[in-house]
């Protein structure tokens, strides 16, 4: 996650990107669903269809969408690359700008529902030895439910079909978009048992893949349960104490958004489903916290655009759930999930409990809403700074967003604020220093591009 | 309560000239529990024949367990001096007699000298207990030094005087030379930290003044020159003040010439001696040596009033009796009462002095001038300098001194934090005052009101507080100073809850700790690590204890204590760093120097800091520090936190922009400095140059995002081309032990990389003084191993002296400082290893 904010160009050159080799897919019809692709398209009659590919998979586009073409004469289609927010979730906007009526996409996916538009994905194939798993598993022995990454999902079936005999292991199966999961406990779209409970002797989690974003959703929701990791051939237990430290690194976060008075809603996502509504939502909270907010639409965050705004203190992250827990420290400022928002703010949640990385669970008639009730204690104290910090009250309890409020002395002082903050810039505006610098005839500048002029030696 | 009711105290509060402020400070176990009782039994508020033995200050049951005090305690006497003794205030004075003395009894061990810190601040004058056996002591000097910087008037009490007779069996003239010694130590203490014409005056102690006392606090008699001078004055027919000077130093008398002598010839004994000791060796000698008829004799011509509830000892003989006759002849409450009241200063007097260094602001606004003139009718002003818990859990009581105007229940006051700046609602808060109490040691009294000059507890602004602050009804008022601590929290430790469930509790725990004492940090580390840090092991041991068991109430786990470090340089970076904006087009050049010796320590001590004149700091820069000129004055900035020891100088010419992007560059230096390049520890005593500056000519390429993560950077690279090392801290250690257990000392320092820096005999005793400087990171579990090699004979002070650089480069695998970097990125999770000088440098 860190690499998010790489700021380092031989970085990123030298970056390692782990996917399949590419030079693997040779069978590219099985490998992106070619068929069932076409199957999809001609059911439900799309006419101009977009492609949506990660960075992976764009030398295999132009092949994937000559296919289709072939296979479809009569539909267009689109080839979508650079994702504004993660390749894992559906590029809604992306999509409109071409009037597509459907979206195929390719490669990892966080199974985000999408609103609008009709989604076929397809997902990358790992090949995985399933006899491996199962005397993993005969090991462990208790309770257990198996997650699989989506590259292993078109395995699902013999999956399925190994632990067939094996009541006490539940294999989790996928809720791809479009599907109906009503009666089904559904978390991060995948299904579990209904009598799942977030207790140590509960059923225990065996995650078939190596994607630490949905390993972290899954462990923090269920922090008390056992959660063991099958990656390339080798098992492991997550250790309880690992999970707890890297819980404690979020609450050292929320503890700094308690002192931050400026907040930054980062919208992440324009495409998961209620994600306006998760933005009023936290737009509301800060309302109520008295907290000033300013709403930021950047496309993927790198630091280089997040500090240009000096003067924010915390980043409120509006994502999709693998996107949600962004590790800031390049930044120097917490960017935290709406979870955490609640955290800081709302003293009926409560440390310990589920840790709910998917906002859409924390809005009103979901399984996770609690609604906001701001601390009455006037004062804190702040374990960052080691001082005090005042709670601010809200005026009138009752009051609507329509009511007409007297401008008190809290209003002046909150517009003053800005230019308090003005105040405290050596620079704010610019130097014009009129008849003080002396005229001078224009000279050639440098030459080249920036990273290395033409005058300069040549490494 | 015999002696006095909180309507009488509340009739004395108004007459400030009056009241008397006081503070009992010396070493650990010097014995000012036990002396304090004995003022506090005089005063009532225990029987009499409890004192000695009760430790009345001493609140807390383990505070009693271990007979150490770790908590300071206030309480409130009443006194009605002696006529005669009236006479004797040249200071400002009622009408009456009737005197109210608010004293408040402070711990000795180093570990909490923050609580003596809290007290001086309220309080005007200091009793300084000395031991007469053991003699000045490390902390004796310490909280003499903090005293005298306060301006707080000292005082002095030679104490353990029964140890010198009975244990030690010293020769008259002995004690003479030992009493003599101290009181030339303390003076040289004195006049190292203050000076004759100071604002003070001459406030150095003085037996022939009366400013100095002795006795045994234990056994609860004491007595100065004068007690002695008023006995022999009609029979000299020499008046009381000219005799005393007789009493001390070079003044010898013939009983058979009876003639005064400045020389010890034939037959003339010391005046001391003869008047004072030999009274006093007599009447024990013979009581303790069961000579009934000699002591019967004696205690009828002294004319002893030994009272009813003791006549049963008079017939066995012993050392009760000599107790009962002591305290019956030369009662220490009264003599102790009586050189309170008659040379420490009342607030009227005091403030007149210190308002100028108690006050922030100007110095002829309303809160200054009737702070100054200790005006009940000005605005209120009053420094709440320690919180103390109440039986309610969480809340607090917020302690402090009234310094102008009155404190009501119900009054409506601005409670203003350290951070308050004036005109800003930071830090600011207008509250009700719920109610305002007088705290008398383990009890509390509500009383209505307090006037300026008192001293006293609010209940209801503890919420808005963290440890300290001002409270005001003055709009404009400005902050009283805040208190700078002797010691430094440098040991720390990592606590979290054994059930991770509990964290909510653990972290109002930690809240509630906070506030709780004076010197110890509460802090969650982005590594999500609680920590604890206090000034040494028994400090922590202590707030470990009551975060465990009042504070949060839950199982705690505690880490292996471990040091904070300090980042520096010792070498001027070796090239020219250079680093490039994310966008290629902004180019910085700086380089790292190590800042001069003493100069960090002059930033800490804020003789050179961010709020001063440029003009004014430069000069001083270039005087001391031999700093250029021009550059001196381009300090763009203090860092971390604006104000910490590390400068970051522009030493460009001619950039255009230069300024557009000071802000920026300053934001990276503060998290650079606050977070370093070996291990992410506070950089300290490094200064950054920046030397030139290339910036794209269109703003929006050269905003925040482009230059602080360059600016930062840059400084890392300087940092890491200029041979990193880390600063550790070091105590120094004062131990004192037979001669026998020297050998012993020197194997546990040794093991310890510990440093002797002075070993000396203390004059007139068997006992020796180690002094040497210990690696803070080698103290822990020093107490013990040092006992277990001694024979327990030695007991070590340990206070935090100075930083010192680790030797050997981050690159060499085997060296210290690489161990330290590996454990301290461990901690705190970091990837391995020293972070590569490439992620950083850029190449033109």
């Amino acid at each position: 996650m860190v690499d998010a904010f790489s700021t380092n160009p031989s970085q990123t050159i030298e970056k390692q990107i782990d996917c399949l080799s590419i030079s693997n897919i040779d069978d590219i019809d099985f490998y992106f669903d070619i068929e069932r692709s076409i199957k999809w398209v001609l059911d439900n009659g799309f006419k101009r269809i977009a492609l949506q590919f990660p960075d992976e998979h764009l030398n295999n586009s132009i092949k994937i969408s000559s296919k289709l073409k072939k296979s479809l004469p009569e539909s267009t289609f689109f080839i979508l690359a650079d994702t504004s927010y993660g390749s894992c979730c559906v590029d809604t906007v992306a999509a409109e700008h071409y009037n597509a009526d459907a979206i195929i996409h390719y490669g990892h996916s966080c199974l985000s529902q999408v609103e609008n538009i009709p989604t076929l994905l397809v997902f990358d194939k790992s090949p995985l030895d399933i006899n491996t798993i199962f005397t993993q598993v005969e090991k462990i022995g208790h309770k257990l439910i198996i997650l699989y990454d989506v590259s292993y999902h078109y395995l699902y079936e013999k999956i399925h079909y190994k632990f067939k005999e094996n009541s006490d292991v539940f294999v989790s199966k996928l809720i791809l978009p479009g599907e109906n999961g009503q009666d089904l406990k559904i978390h991060f779209s995948r299904q579990l048992p209904l009598d799942l409970k977030n207790s140590s002797d509960s059923y225990s989690f065996f995650y078939i893949g190596n994607k630490t974003a949905l390993k972290n959703c899954f462990l923090f929701y269920f922090n008390k349960n056992r959660f063991y990791q099958y990656n390339c051939g080798k098992c492991e237990e997550v250790m309880f104490n690992q999970t707890n430290r890297e819980l404690m690194k979020r609450y050292y976060l929320i503890e700094k958004a308690k002192d931050s008075s400026i907040f930054g809603i980062l919208i992440g996502t324009m495409s998961v489903a209620k994600y306006k509504d998760a933005i009023n939502h936290v737009a509301k909270i800060l309302q109520k916290a008295q907290r000033r907010y300013y709403s930021f639409l950047i496309g993927k965050l790198n630091c280089p655009k997040l500090n240009n705004f000096m003067e924010v203190d915390t980043y409120v992250l509006v994502a999709c759930n693998e996107n949600s827990l962004i590790d800031s420290k390049e930044l120097n400022k917490p960017i935290i999930n709406v979870y955490e928002l609640e955290m800081a703010f709302n003293c009926a949640r409560l440390w310990g409990d589920e840790y709910v990385v998917d906002y859409q669970q924390l809005l009103e008639n979901s399984l996770h809403y609690i609604s906001l009730k701001l601390s009455d204690q006037e004062a804190d104290v702040s374990l960052v700074t080691g001082g005090s910090r005042l709670v601010k009250k809200e005026e009138s309890a009752d009051a609507k967003e329509t009511t007409v409020v007297n401008r008190d002395r809290a209003w002046t002082v909150s517009t003053l604020a800005a230019k308090d903050i003005l105040k405290n810039r050596s620079w704010t505006g610019l130097e014009q220093k009129l008849g003080q610098t002396e005229v001078e005839k224009a000279i050639e500048g440098t030459k080249g591009i920036a990273a290395e002029y033409e005058s300069e030696p040549i490494k | 309560m015999v002696n006095f009711t909180i309507d009488e105290i509340r009739g004395l509060m108004d007459k400030k000239k009056n009241i008397r402020n006081m503070s009992v400070i010396a070493h650990v176990d010097h014995g000012k529990s036990t002396l304090t009782d004995s003022l506090v039994s005089k005063a009532g508020i225990i029987a009499s024949a409890k004192a000695g033995e009760a430790r009345f200050t001493d609140t807390r049951k383990d505070e009693q367990e271990r007979c150490i005090t770790i908590k300071s305690t206030a309480i409130s006497l009443f006194y009605e001096i002696p006529a005669k003794d009236f006479a004797f205030i040249q200071q400002e004075k009622e009408e009456d007699r009737h005197f109210l003395i608010n004293l408040i009894d402070s711990p000795g061990h180093v570990d909490f000298s923050s609580e003596v810190t809290a007290a001086l601040r309220v309080t005007d004058g200091a009793l300084v207990v000395v031991d007469c056996v053991s003699g000045v002591c490390v902390q004796t000097e310490t909280v003499l030094r903090q005293a005298i910087a306060e301006r707080i008037k000292p005082i002095l009490f030679m104490n353990k005087m029964d140890r010198a007779l009975l244990e030690l069996q010293l020769e008259q003239e002995d004690m003479f030379q030992t009493f003599q010694r101290i009181v030339e130590n303390v003076n040289v203490i004195i006049a190292t930290y203050s000076t004759e014409d100071g604002p003070m005056g001459d406030i150095q102690v003085d037996p022939t003044q009366g400013t100095v006392g002795f006795g045994a606090g234990l056994h609860g008699w004491a007595f100065t020159l004068k007690e002695f001078a008023e006995m022999y004055s009609s029979k000299f027919k020499i008046e009381v003040p000219k005799l005393m000077k007789r009493f001390w130093g070079d003044n010898f008398y013939s009983a058979a010439e009876k003639k005064w002598s400045t020389n010890q010839g034939q037959g003339y004994v010391r005046g001391f001696c003869q008047f004072v000791l030999d009274p006093i060796f007599k009447v024990v000698q013979s009581i303790m040596n069961f000579r009934k008829e000699e002591y019967l004799k004696l205690i009828e011509k002294l004319n002893i009033k030994i009272p009813v509830e003791d006549k049963e000892k008079i017939e066995p003989g012993g050392k009760p009796l000599m107790k009962a006759v002591m305290k019956a002849w030369l009662p220490a409450g009264d003599t102790l009462l009586s050189m309170i009241a008659v040379h420490l200063p009342s607030p009227v007097t005091a403030q007149k002095y210190r308002t100028e260094m108690l006050y922030e602001g100007p110095h002829d606004d309303e809160a200054f001038i009737a702070m100054k003139s200790c005006d009940p009718n000005g605005p209120l002003m009053m420094y709440i300098s320690k919180m103390v818990p109440t039986s309610d859990k969480g809340r607090f009581f917020a302690f402090g001194r009234v310094f102008s105007g009155t404190v009501a229940t119900g009054q409506k006051a601005r409670i203003m934090g350290p951070n308050y700046v004036p005109g800003k609602k930071e830090d600011l808060c207008v509250k009700a005052i719920q109610r305002t109490i007088l705290m008398m040691g383990r009890y509390t009294e509500p009383i209505e009101n307090v006037p300026c000059g008192n001293i006293c507890g609010l209940v209801g602004v503890d919420q808005f507080l963290v440890k300290t602050g001002t409270i005001t009804t003055f709009e404009n008022a400005h902050n009283l100073k805040v208190m700078k601590f002797s010691v430094s929290p440098v040991v720390r430790v990592a606590v979290e809850a054994k059930n991770p469930a509990d964290l909510p509790k653990l972290v109002e725990g930690l809240k509630r700790l906070a506030k709780s004492d004076p010197m110890v940090q509460c802090i969650i580390e982005e590594s999500g690590e609680h920590i604890v840090a206090g000034a040494g092991e028994l400090h922590l041991e202590i707030c470990l204890k009551d975060l465990e068991e009042d504070h949060a109430c839950i199982p705690i786990k505690v880490s292996d204590p471990v040091v904070s470090y300090r980042e520096t340089v010792v070498d001027e970076s070796s090239e020219m760093c250079l680093s490039k904006s994310p966008n290629k087009h902004n180019r910085l050049f700086m380089k790292a120097v190590p800042m001069p010796d003493g100069l960090p320590d002059d930033i800490d001590k804020n003789e050179v800091n961010a709020r001063q004149d440029f003009k004014i700091r430069a000069r001083y820069l270039t005087e001391k520090y031999e700093y250029d000129v021009t550059e001196a004055r381009k300090i763009w900035c203090f860092g971390p936190e604006g104000t910490g020891p590390n400068l970051f100088i522009d030493c460009t010419k001619g950039v255009q922009y230069l300024n557009e992007i000071k802000d920026s560059v300053v934001a990276g230096f503060q998290w650079a400095t606050k977070e370093g390049p070996m291990a992410e520890e506070n950089v300290r005593g490094v200064r950054f140059n920046l030397y030139d500056v290339t910036l794209h000519a269109d703003a929006i390429h050269r905003g925040g995002g482009q230059i602080i993560p360059t600016a930062r950077r840059c400084l890392y690279a300087c940092m890491l081309t200029a041979s990193p090392r880390f600063f550790e801290p070091v105590y120094l250690v004062e131990i004192q032990c037979p001669e026998s257990a020297v050998g012993g000392i020197y194997g546990v320092l040794n093991r310890r990389r510990g440093v002797v820096i002075e070993e000396a005999q203390v004059a007139g005793t068997p006992m020796f003084v180690v002094k040497a400087h210990l690696p803070v990171n080698e103290s822990f579990g020093f107490t013990a191993d040092l006992r277990s090699n001694t024979g327990g004979q030695a007991f070590p002070q340990c206070v935090f002296d100075h930083w010192q650089v680790l030797n050997g480069s981050p690159v060499d695998a085997n060296s210290k400082t690489r161990q330290v970097l590996d454990d301290t990125r461990k901690r705190k999770g970091l990837k391995e290893g020293l972070p590569e000088l490439d992620q950083y440098l850029d190449k033109l």
